[in-house]
């Protein structure tokens, strides 16, 4: 060994610190956001805002978005576009409804069946877009559309409420202390996949895969792989959201999914905007999620009209966005 | 008579005095060569003359009145007409449309454009320089002559009094060079100057009245071309002055070493049979001209680019080089030239973009172990003295030379027996050059086959064991030990072939 050590460099402490304590301290910033909030409502609307049954209101009502926001996070990780997770979700629903509802099948059954047609949808718009190259925008949009028509041919375009059995419907709203079902899916689920991406080598590979394809080939990473895999997987979560959403509901209006979309989007970029250095990231998607739960009904209960979650989610992202765009050009 | 007239102009960037004082004119219905290594002030003189930035000193004159360029569009209404190597055309719009990009459309009908009667001038216009396509096909059709035949066609739309021709040859095959060199010549029948810089002596021979030479800034001669010998102008070129940086380091000669890499017939479509060994610890350089395909060497081998024939033997035993992936796993890595492409992941912190290929070797249980991978990704750095605010860091908040030595970092954490380096020190800052020289002494003394490409030969002089040169296509011959120097280089790859004579 010839090569003198440095004296120069200087010495680093974050390399030694714990597991806890390497895991990013900008995480923590859109979650002082959430909380910011949660104050600032409690102190305008003292008597009604922070009360156990609203929060426990906003959690179960943001978990299945949240769900559906953190598949959606994947494909964003990978530097992709899925703008088919709406209607995924849709038909994952209709499914279950038909199967159950209609032909008397057994709910696990019906669930095995909707996973596998997420399988195929996510394979499907993984090949348009490694394979054949085709834009994601493009892609999925075209999967989107294929995917509504399916929803409507199988639910003949009409509200389904007759035949939700009991044993379906408990999917979706089983509770401990008040928490419904979606949340613990939620919980667990986010947790799973938030390990995945930080200790695994192919969250590693995902997140290699969206900052630079190039690179990340010339490193011997299975690029399209990587792309694929994260398009089945925001389909598995899509589908499980349209299953859970259904079952929870009781009641199947076709196409349902699309009024998640934007808010799932919303979120995630929310997500990504507050880190520090930019990125998508499970944590931050559900503090998303959250945060426009929360800006939505603290609106309604300091008087807001009820379409106020719109505005709220579109506000809050364009604030974020571009507030620390403001802030990056004011430094210069 | 003079039409352009540079007197005294100098140019300072920073620290580094690109253009010192030079005088360069150029006469009517003259063709005049602008020749140098790369850095010795070519594009910046060119760079001058289109207007890009003004020099520091110095007056400029055209055809009698002083000439003011603040701005490129005041080059081209002096009438300076350029063409560049790569034309910065839109592939997917038709031959017309690049044609025509940014000009005015003529020919109108009610307001509207006549594309036919546009098409038919492109295509007459075209015609005359010997170029017949159809000119509502996209540009994409083209090939790189094409291209540089539509480019010179839209550079004399505008009728230039003087033409400046940028390497336009660099990646044109000889017949193609010889239509482009025909068409130069009726130009000058017209009567258009010519200011014509290339890399390639023999078509300057060929093709030039006169023949400018610069060399780190300053001009050492300005000469007629049928008084010059190829041997005095190569002389010019190099220059003798040779800088301590690149001292060599010779290990002990002669000692015998075990064969690592054999390299079998190696081809694609315009290299063929290039053949050569690499010995454990040996390391060996590729010299070559711009465009002359060294980097598609490399990329062959590390199964990066496409190859129709041949064969990489690894310690006797074929190697599979169907992939990035598969040369990877052989112990084939590559060090590209442009790192913020494809070089390292600005998205990570500089630990992951060490650790990016040896994912699997900080696995316990299906998991990563981070502590590890941060230990073990800093020692690596360190090795290579990275200058770093942390091992966290962003990878932008390097400099070229530190973002360098992460990727060697790289790949001494991994079992890598071969190393591939392209243009090692591109971008690199002198102090690091040094640096990284030692550093890649260090990965060869260690038993790694080392395999460069740089475009300075200095820097192979310093480094190699054995140079390679590779010229029209294929390797013409093999320097080694003492014998390289930048001189022996330049001479084998710049004069023309022994058999086939400068002929003008």
């Amino acid at each position: 060994m010839t090569i003198p050590e440095t004296t120069d460099t200087p010495p680093n402490t974050s390399a030694r610190s714990s597991w806890i304590g390497s895991f990013d301290t900008a995480s923590a910033t859109p979650v002082i956001f959430l909380v910011l909030l949660i104050v600032g409502f409690s102190i305008a609307e003292p008597a009604y805002f922070p009360t156990r049954e609203n929060f426990v209101t906003i959690l179960n009502d943001g978990a299945l978005l949240a769900l559906l926001a953190c598949g959606l996070t994947l494909v964003l990780i990978v530097g992709e576009f899925d703008l088919s997770i709406a209607a995924t979700a849709s038909l994952a629903g209709a499914l279950a409804t038909v199967l159950i509802t209609q032909l008397g099948w057994p709910v696990p059954t019906a669930f095995l069946v909707v996973l596998a047609s997420a399988l195929i949808i996510g394979a499907f718009n993984g090949v348009l877009v490694t394979v054949l190259e085709i834009p994601a925008l493009v892609a999925t949009i075209g999967t989107a559309s294929l995917l509504d028509g399916a929803t409507l041919w199988v639910t003949g375009n009409s509200v389904i409420f007759m035949g939700f059995t009991d044993a379906f419907v408990w999917y979706g709203s089983w509770r401990i202390a008040g928490l419904q079902a979606p949340f613990f899916y939620l919980l667990v689920l986010a947790i799973l996949i938030a390990i995945a991406l930080r200790y695994t080598v192919t969250g590693r590979h995902l997140y290699a895969t969206g900052g630079n394809r190039a690179a990340s080939r010339m490193a011997g990473i299975r690029v399209n792989r990587n792309v694929l895999l994260a398009f089945v997987a925001c389909a598995v979560l899509a589908s499980i959201t349209g299953f859970m959403y259904t079952a929870r509901q009781g009641s199947l209006t076709p196409l349902f999914g699309t009024s998640m979309m934007l808010p799932a989007y919303a979120a995630a970029f929310l997500g990504y905007v507050t880190l520090a250095n930019r990125r998508f990231h499970i944590l931050g998607t559900v503090i998303g999620v959250y945060i426009i739960g929360t800006g939505t009904l603290g609106l309604l209960l300091i008087g807001a009209p009820a379409y106020s979650q719109q505005l709220f989610a579109g506000a809050v992202l364009i604030a974020a966005t571009g507030g620390s765009r403001v802030r990056n050009l004011l430094r210069k | 008579m003079s039409l352009l007239q540079f007197s005294n102009i100098s140019k300072t960037f920073g620290e580094t005095r690109a253009l010192k004082g030079v005088d360069f004119d150029v006469r009517e219905g003259e063709i005049h060569a602008l020749v140098g290594e790369n850095g010795a002030g070519k594009s910046t003189l060119i760079r001058i003359l289109a207007g890009d930035f003004p020099p520091d000193t110095g007056s400029m004159m055209l055809a009698g009145s002083p000439l003011r360029l603040l701005h490129p569009s005041d080059a081209l209404a002096a009438g300076i007409g350029f063409v560049h190597q790569r034309p910065p055309f839109i592939a997917d719009l038709s031959i017309t449309e690049n044609f025509l990009l940014g000009l005015p459309y003529q020919h109108r009908r009610a307001g509207l454009i006549d594309w036919k009667a546009q098409h038919r001038e492109c295509e007459a216009s075209l015609a005359s320089l010997g170029l017949s396509v159809d000119p509502r096909t996209p540009l994409a059709s083209l090939s790189a002559h094409q291209r540089q035949m539509v480019a010179l066609g839209r550079a004399l739309l505008r009728k230039p009094r003087l033409l400046v021709l940028d390497e336009i040859t660099a990646s044109l095959s000889e017949p193609e060079v010889r239509t482009l060199l025909d068409t130069i010549h009726k130009l000058r029948k017209r009567g258009v100057s010519v200011i014509y810089v290339s890399h390639r002596l023999e078509e300057v021979f060929r093709i030039a009245d006169r023949v400018t030479v610069l060399r780190d800034g300053r001009r050492i001669s300005t000469t007629r071309l049928d008084e010059m010998t190829e041997a005095g102008l190569v002389r010019d070129i190099v220059g003798s002055d040779m800088q301590d940086l690149f001292a060599r380091e010779d290990g002990p000669v002669g000692q015998k070493r075990e064969t690592l890499v054999s390299v079998q017939g190696l081809c694609d479509k315009r290299l063929t049979d290039i053949s050569f060994d690499i010995a454990k610890g040996e390391i060996v350089g590729i010299a070559g001209l711009g465009g002359s395909g060294r980097s598609r060497i490399l990329r062959m081998i590390a199964g990066a680019s496409p190859r129709t024939a041949g064969d990489v033997l690894l310690e006797g035993r074929p190697a599979a080089i169907g992939s990035v992936r598969e040369a990877l796993q052989e112990g084939i890595a590559l060090v590209t030239e442009e790192r913020s492409h494809d070089g390292f992941v600005e998205t990570l912190p500089i630990w992951q973009n060490v650790s990016l290929p040896w994912g699997n070797r900080f696995r316990t249980k299906g998991f990563l172990n981070l502590r590890v991978e941060q230990r073990k990704t800093e020692e690596a750095t360190r090795r290579f003295s990275v200058r770093m605010p942390s091992i966290n860091a962003s990878m932008l908040a390097l400099s070229g030379g530190n973002q360098q030595k992460v990727i060697f970092a790289r790949w001494v954490l991994g079992p890598v027996r071969l190393l591939l380096l392209d243009e090692p020190t591109h971008g690199v800052d002198i102090g690091s050059k040094t640096q990284i020289y030692g550093a890649i002494r260090e990965l060869a003394h260690e038993g790694r086959g080392i395999l460069v490409v740089s475009s300075e030969l200095e820097e192979l002089q310093a480094l190699c064991d054995r140079v390679l040169l590779l010229k029209d296509g294929t390797i013409i011959d093999e320097l080694r030990g003492a014998d390289i120097s930048k001189d022996a280089m330049l001479h084998r790859l710049l004069s023309s072939s022994d058999n086939t004579k400068v002929a003008v």
